[in-house]
């Protein structure tokens, strides 16, 4: 059985622990690799988001939310949670801008099973090294010098591999509708 | 050609990475300066990077583990003095510490309220008294949870308690003005803080948002229906082919025949709007005219003098009049004027830089003041400050 964020508001309000359950279920992982994309720490991130859930039961913070504005709410007192830790520490959140971080929610928060099927599938056709080097590049940001390095390749290699390997990721994923929408809004744009 | 998209391309990759010099942020910088379809590039680009790192690190997060350690720590509610030892138990080292000073806001709600935003948990909108001005000068206050019946030459105007004021023709209602007869007028004045019904004489219902003024005829007679608006308004008009409907609003009119649509005309807004949700309606302005369909909104630029048109969710527009602030991506600049009309309370910013940051939520109007304060408050850097009905806008202070 699917729950919505209705449901879930009401189970949560209601005071049933399983309200949590389904709320993790649904929103966990997608706020964790949000997080996880200021934090660089995917542990860390799990702890940020924890601390979340934790205080939005304990302080009933669910109370006063319309269910229209459940995710948002979520990702936000995520986003908050690991600003202050990045100012703490002397990282200026401030420079990253409105925009780009529209993205990441966006994408973090219609992020499911299906899409990271996709995703693999996609990677999984690219030849092996042209994937290792995307994957270093996009995944585990090393640059291009240290890529080359990494692999005992010239700079140039990596530069072609990841034009190609990039456009064949997009023509694979473009078959996505929302990406599609995206791709609409472009025109015949091409990297190449 | 192909170099210098590889060096871009180079530069946004290592920019996503974290790994980029400063020259290669001015080059992105210069990049996107070129040409404005360069910053689509750029989300595009950053969409795709996004959707695969996320995708390939997806299965790396255990949620079954993360299940389990969360249901266990969860105190059940009624257990409040174990939550200390609890959150501490959470967190290590400086996460902790800084976690902490950021927690004490929860701990102690009440006394932060007291102090903060004194009185806002009084304060709802939608209570104000509304104001009728007759055709001869005199001003009736009606209050909303009362009912009448008022006579008027052809025209008995009921109020009731949901449905607000209702003007019903005594004869057949869009008959000829007899012979002499002068047009009567009545204006309703909705005050900050206030929200109203009306149905006029035709059966057209009109939803009036707060400090909005309606001016109609108590009876429309003649070629055409005519009414004026400054404010808000939501129309549902009656059809009737014959008689057009027209509403004038600052530097705006707009004519139909059977239709519902949303005006926003305010005087101290910078822009007039009109949205149609059903029907047709032609939308005319001084430097020209514009015919929208269902889902389109005609915006007048009062000071650069220019009608434009656009397609919006109209849902998200007319949400107020079904009790809901509704707002997506929205300034706080302009979410305020929206608190500040329906509240009437007025804000100020000490901070200027905050008045761009945007917010996206759904709150229903029936919550206090001090529900969206918090909300604002909980949901971004701004921190909420209340005095006389004052709210002090400023930035919080970082740890």
């Amino acid at each position: 059985m699917i729950h919505d964020d209705a449901d879930i508001l009401r189970m949560l309000k209601s005071g049933e622990r399983d309200g949590m359950k389904f709320l993790l279920r649904r929103y966990y992982r997608s706020l964790v690799l949000f997080v996880d994309g200021f934090m660089h720490n995917l542990s860390e991130s799990e702890d940020i988001v924890q601390e979340q859930f934790i205080k939005l039961w304990e302080n009933r913070l669910f109370d006063g939310i319309h269910a229209k504005a459940l995710s948002t709410y979520l990702f936000t007192i995520s986003r908050n949670a690991c600003f202050n830790i990045l100012e703490h520490r002397g990282i200026q959140t401030e420079r990253i801008s409105p925009s780009h971080l529209d993205i990441a929610f966006h994408e973090a928060e219609r992020l499911d099973e299906r899409t990271v099927q996709l995703v693999r599938e996609a990677l999984n056709k690219l030849p092996q090294r042209m994937r290792e080097i995307v994957y270093s590049v996009v995944c585990e940001n090393y640059s291009y010098a240290e890529t080359a390095e990494r692999f005992g390749i010239s700079i140039n290699t990596v530069k072609t591999s990841l034009r190609k390997g990039m456009k064949q990721l997009r023509d694979d994923l473009g078959d996505r509708k929302d990406l599609l929408v995206f791709l609409f809004l472009l025109g015949n744009f091409s990297f190449d | 050609m192909k170099k210098k998209y590889d060096e871009i391309y180079r530069s946004l990759l290592e920019f996503w990475g974290g790994k980029f010099s400063s020259r290669q942020e001015e080059d992105i910088a210069a990049w996107l300066k070129e040409e404005p379809a360069n910053e689509k590039r750029l989300k595009q680009l950053f969409r795709l990077l996004y959707r695969v790192s996320y995708a390939e690190k997806y299965n790396r997060i255990n949620l079954t583990r993360a299940e389990e350690k969360i249901l266990s720590r969860l105190p059940m509610r009624e257990k409040r003095g174990r939550r200390i030892s609890q959150r501490l138990y959470l967190w290590s080292g400086a996460v902790a510490a800084c976690l902490l000073l950021f927690s004490t806001m929860f701990w102690f709600p009440e006394k932060q309220e007291y102090i903060e935003k004194n009185g806002a948990s009084q304060i709802l909108g939608g209570h104000s008294d509304i104001t009728l001005l007759l055709d001869n000068g005199k001003r009736m206050v009606i209050h909303k949870d009362s009912s009448f019946v008022l006579k008027m030459d052809r025209v008995s105007v009921e109020h009731s308690v949901g449905a607000g004021l209702c003007y019903m023709a005594k004869e057949d209602s869009l008959s000829g003005r007899v012979f002499g007869e002068a047009v009567e007028y009545n204006t309703l004045i909705v005050p900050r803080g206030g929200e109203y019904i009306l149905t006029l004489s035709d059966g057209t219902k009109v939803w009036l948002n707060s400090e909005t003024e309606l001016k109609y005829p108590v009876r429309f007679t003649g070629a055409t229906r005519e009414v004026e608006i400054v404010g808000e308004g939501y129309f549902e008009v009656a059809k009737n082919e014959a008689c057009p409907f027209i509403v004038h609003a600052k530097d705006l009119d707009m004519k139909v025949l059977g239709t519902s649509f949303n005006v926003m005309a305010y005087r101290d807004e910078n822009v007039s709007v009109v949205t149609l949700e059903t029907g047709k309606v032609q939308v005319n302005a001084a430097t020209g005219r514009e015919m929208l369909s269902p889902g389109w909104q005609a915006v007048w630029d009062i000071e650069g003098k220019s009608l434009m048109k656009q397609q919006v969710p109209v849902n998200l527009i007319v949400s107020w009049k079904s009790g809901m602030f509704d707002f997506v991506n929205m300034p706080l600049e302009q979410l305020v004027k929206q608190l500040t009309r329906w509240y009437d309370v007025e804000f100020s910013f000490t901070d200027e830089a905050i008045r761009a940051i945007r917010f996206t939520g759904a709150v229903e109007r029936a919550q206090s003041l001090k529900f969206m304060l918090d909300f604002i408050e909980m949901t971004s850097n701004v921190k909420c400050r209340m005095e006389n009905k004052m709210v002090y806008l400023d930035k919080k202070l970082s740890l």
